[in-house]
């Protein structure tokens, strides 16, 4: 009994880091430039099929086609800006919504189109098999999802507060047109945030593909999650989303547990309602 | 050095700046004075590129700048110093001083702007790892005046100095203000303080509705009529 206690409490906590490299993208853009980016999920799909595919088509596994899948999804994420984003910077927030709801749509369109409705799943990866920890058995893939989360999240805020790019990024988060003064091309500080958005949850994708299903809506579930998280942890805020991505991985978990897996996600949104009435700025936001 | 010609600066489709013409030599303090929404900021705001004039020039050292951004007006040597301070709320006093110098990777540059900026106003030095927000309006302001003067710039624009600080600082900031003018740093300031601006500027320029009603010496303005039933009510 406690065993399996210290189990599930072992996997939510593994789910959580990498929930929380999912919404780190995600509130990263909306700090920056105080847009949502509803097709979010889409590019964690995205980047699960270009995992599949390398290993598909050329054998390679899924932690060797990492760094280059990073750099194709922070290209991505730059093209997305300067296409669908940058137009639309100044209009109002409703047509904002369309935009990237409208790409959201078009993009699960193209998978779907591309690649049926089909589930599929690498077979076998470095990363296969199950770890025995001191009495608790944790799946490899998880344990190694998790591990890079956290490295790649220790990565986006060494370079948030180290280097003077990425002070210009919290100073355009903070205020643009104060930015403006310093010579910070916002311009250029929305596309980056894009950028490093993208190609994170990018990184999640590519974990995931290690353990999950890979299909056309597969970014839904984990979006809507990104955005308890992001809620949770304060709009906007990076460490925020961190805190918070541990903390829904553990209530969804604990909760499947308890009560019942199938209500699981209903626990996580009342989570998210709970935080809407006592503290709606979420736990880091200001 | 500064020469703005005739310019119109709207809002939308709303004119709030209207032919206004004014000059800054180097090594000058002007000010411009005024009540409440004349249009001071607005004309501030123009000249460091954040609002581009639908009619009219600015130039700057001889150079056409009426349609540069203000990302690029910096690097020419033009810093505005905002009304309220807009300081990064949540960085350091030191990251928004670092910041001031964003277009440069020198360190040892870096350094010794910071140390000047740290020798006028000694009590940054001893809060540099505060998060702005923390601070008291005088401290920000100076801040914000430091930051200012991180990209060194050949003129430095002043929005409301005085805005939010305690009175006996009012004169401090404005001892400053010559200080770094001897330094070899032209000024343009705006007040609603015209009595502290006008004894500070060598030449003032009284705005009104978006217009330029009265020019002259700082003293001269400072002792027209116009000045002192409109402002010091006497
Ligand atoms: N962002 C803005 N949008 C629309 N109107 C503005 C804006 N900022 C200022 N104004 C208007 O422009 C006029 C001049 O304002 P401002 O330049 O701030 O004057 P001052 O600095 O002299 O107080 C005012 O009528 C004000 O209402
Ligand atoms: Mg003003």
């Amino acid at each position: 009994m406690e065993g399996v206690l210290a189990q599930t409490l072992a996997s939510g906590l593994l789910i959580g880091f990498v929930y929380a490299l999912v919404a780190v993208g995600l509130t990263m853009i909306f700090g920056v430039m105080d847009i949502v980016n509803f097709a979010h999920g889409e590019y964690l799909m995205i980047s699960m099929y270009f995992s599949y595919w390398f290993f598909i088509l050329f054998g390679m596994d899924p932690l060797y086609s990492l760094p280059a899948i990073t750099l194709i999804m922070f290209g991505i994420g730059i093209i997305t800006y300067y296409i669908a984003i940058r137009p639309i910077i100044n209009a109002p927030m409703l047509s904002q919504i369309f935009v990237t709801f409208g790409l959201l749509i078009f993009l699960r369109g193209v998978a779907q189109f591309l690649w049926k409705v089909d589930y599929r799943m690498i077979p076998e990866t470095l990363a296969s098999g199950n770890i025995n920890l001191a009495g608790i058995y944790i799946g490899r893939p998880q344990l190694v999802a998790a591990v890079g989360a956290i490295l790649c999240y220790g990565v986006i805020l060494w370079f948030l507060k180290n280097t003077k790019t990425g002070m210009a990024l919290e100073a355009v988060a903070e205020d643009k047109e104060a930015a403006r003064l310093m010579g910070i091309n916002s311009n250029r500080m929305f596309a980056l945030s894009w950028g490093i958005g993208i190609a994170t949850v990018g990184i999640a994708g590519v974990l995931l593909s290690t353990f999950f299903y890979v299909f056309p809506e597969v970014g839904g579930a984990f979006c809507l999650i990104a955005f308890v998280v992001v809620a949770l942890g304060g709009f906007g805020s990076v460490v925020g989303a961190f805190l918070a991505g541990i903390i829904v991985g553990l209530v969804e978990v604990v909760s499947g547990y308890l009560i019942d897996p199938s209500f699981k996600f209903m626990f996580v949104l009342a989570l998210y309602l709970a935080v809407v009435f006592i503290r709606p700025q979420g736990l880091m936001g200001k | 050095m500064l020469n703005v010609e005739k310019i119109q600066l709207k809002y939308g489709n709303i004119p709030v700046i209207h032919d206004v013409t004014f000059r800054v030599e180097k090594g000058e303090i002007v000010a411009l004075v005024g009540g409440n929404g004349n249009g001071k900021s607005s004309i501030l705001r123009g000249v460091a590129g954040l609002l581009t004039p639908s009619l009219g020039t600015v130039s700057f050292e001889g150079r056409d700048i009426t349609k540069t951004q203000a990302f690029d007006i910096v690097s020419l040597g033009i810093s505005l110093v905002p009304e309220g301070r807009r300081l990064f709320p949540s960085l350091s006093v030191y990251k928004n001083l670092r910041l001031g110098a964003y277009l440069t990777d020198d360190g040892k540059e870096i350094e010794k702007r910071m140390d000047y900026v740290y020798s006028i106003f000694p009590t940054l030095k001893e809060r540099k790892d505060q998060r702005a927000s923390t601070l008291s309006g005088g401290e920000q302001q100076m801040v914000a005046i430091g930051r200012g003067l991180m990209s060194q710039p050949k003129l430095l624009l002043l929005d409301e100095p005085s805005w939010g600080i305690a009175p006996k600082l009012v004169d401090k900031i404005f001892e400053v203000i010559r200080e770094i003018r001897n330094n070899g740093v032209t000024i343009l300031l705006v007040e609603q303080d015209v009595q502290e601006a006008l004894e500070a500027c060598d030449r003032a320029y009284v705005i009104q509705t978006g217009r330029v009603v009265m020019e002259g010496t700082g003293r001269d303005v400072l002792n027209s009529e116009l000045i002192q039933k409109a402002f010091l009510g006497l």
